[in-house]
């Protein structure tokens, strides 16, 4: 019958086994180019979405309060330079 | 150069400046560390290297997308693997259609006391050379799950946690792929 010793040196002597199988050789060169390409790609693609979601409503609020401006303006304001 | 000593920082140290600072620089660090480890784990699991460059690739994308929810509670490089084993497994499942294994626990827990004995005797005189010859032969689930456990020192809880399957549904795994590996070896010695 084995004991729980035996069984740890069998455990012990596997993961040695295991662990001298790790890499000698680099991951393809291409790789890191293909993983940093894809990455800025995503950044692109999620700046588009945030152009057209967040900032597009921004700019569309920013938008409608410089067209708005000139009327309270003129409700308010001085129209002698706009009637000459 | 910014960080001139990075080498010396820890995966977590370089983490935190990722997050505080943007750096893509740092990314690449954290890639040079772990890319090679990861393609041939995927490589070693698979044994093609085209869909191993693939399946790295993915990972080190969805570790570099996620790296903001890593905590910190274990360590870096298994969060990393568990991605790993993770994409290997989705892509095994897609490529087989495995259907989840009904496991009966039952099973592992009356094995017999001769059985186990015989399998780790086999196993004790395992070397490396054979090691990999043997793992080569190996159905890659079952290289996942010894991988997991001897190269990567997992506990069976966090195997279960990866792979969605109960702790004695790994246990009884890990027992058959063992089991494989040991009568592989069997056979080799014997034609030796």
């Amino acid at each position: 019958m084995k004991t729980k010793e035996d069984n740890n040196k069998i455990r012990q002597n596997l993961e040695e086994q295991f662990k001298s199988l790790l890499p000698t050789e680099d991951a393809p060169l291409e790789l890191k180019e293909e993983v940093f390409n894809t990455l800025d790609t995503l950044s692109l693609v999620g700046d588009i979405v945030d152009l057209f979601t967040t900032k597009f409503s921004e700019s569309e609020v920013a938008f409608l309060e410089v067209i708005q401006a000139p009327q309270t303006e003129n409700e308010t304001g001085d129209f002698t330079s706009e009637i000459i | 150069m910014k960080y001139p000593d990075v080498a010396k920082y820890s995966d977590l140290e370089i983490i935190q400046k990722i997050l505080e600072e943007g750096e893509r620089a740092l990314l690449e660090v954290l890639y040079d560390r772990y890319a090679t480890k990861v393609y041939y784990k995927c490589l070693g699991i698979l044994g093609d290297k085209d869909i191993a460059k693939d399946l790295a690739h993915d990972v080190m994308i969805k570790v570099f997308l996620n790296i903001a929810k890593f905590r910190g509670t274990s360590q870096f490089s298994s969060w990393v693997y568990s991605i790993t084993y993770n994409q290997c497994m989705d892509h095994i499942r897609k490529r087989k259609r495995i259907p989840q294994e009904s496991l009966n626990t039952e099973d592992f827990q009356y094995l017999s006391t001769e059985e186990i004995e015989l399998e780790n005797k086999i196993l004790e005189d395992l070397k490396l050379t054979q090691l990999e010859r043997l793992l080569d032969q190996l159905k890659p689930d079952d290289k996942m799950i010894l991988l997991m456990r001897y190269q990567d020192s997992f506990s069976t809880r966090q195997i279960a946690e990866i792979l969605s399957i109960s702790e004695s549904a790994v246990k009884m795994r890990l027992k058959r792929s063992r089991d494989k590996l040991a009568e592989q070896l069997n056979e080799l010695q014997d034609e030796n």
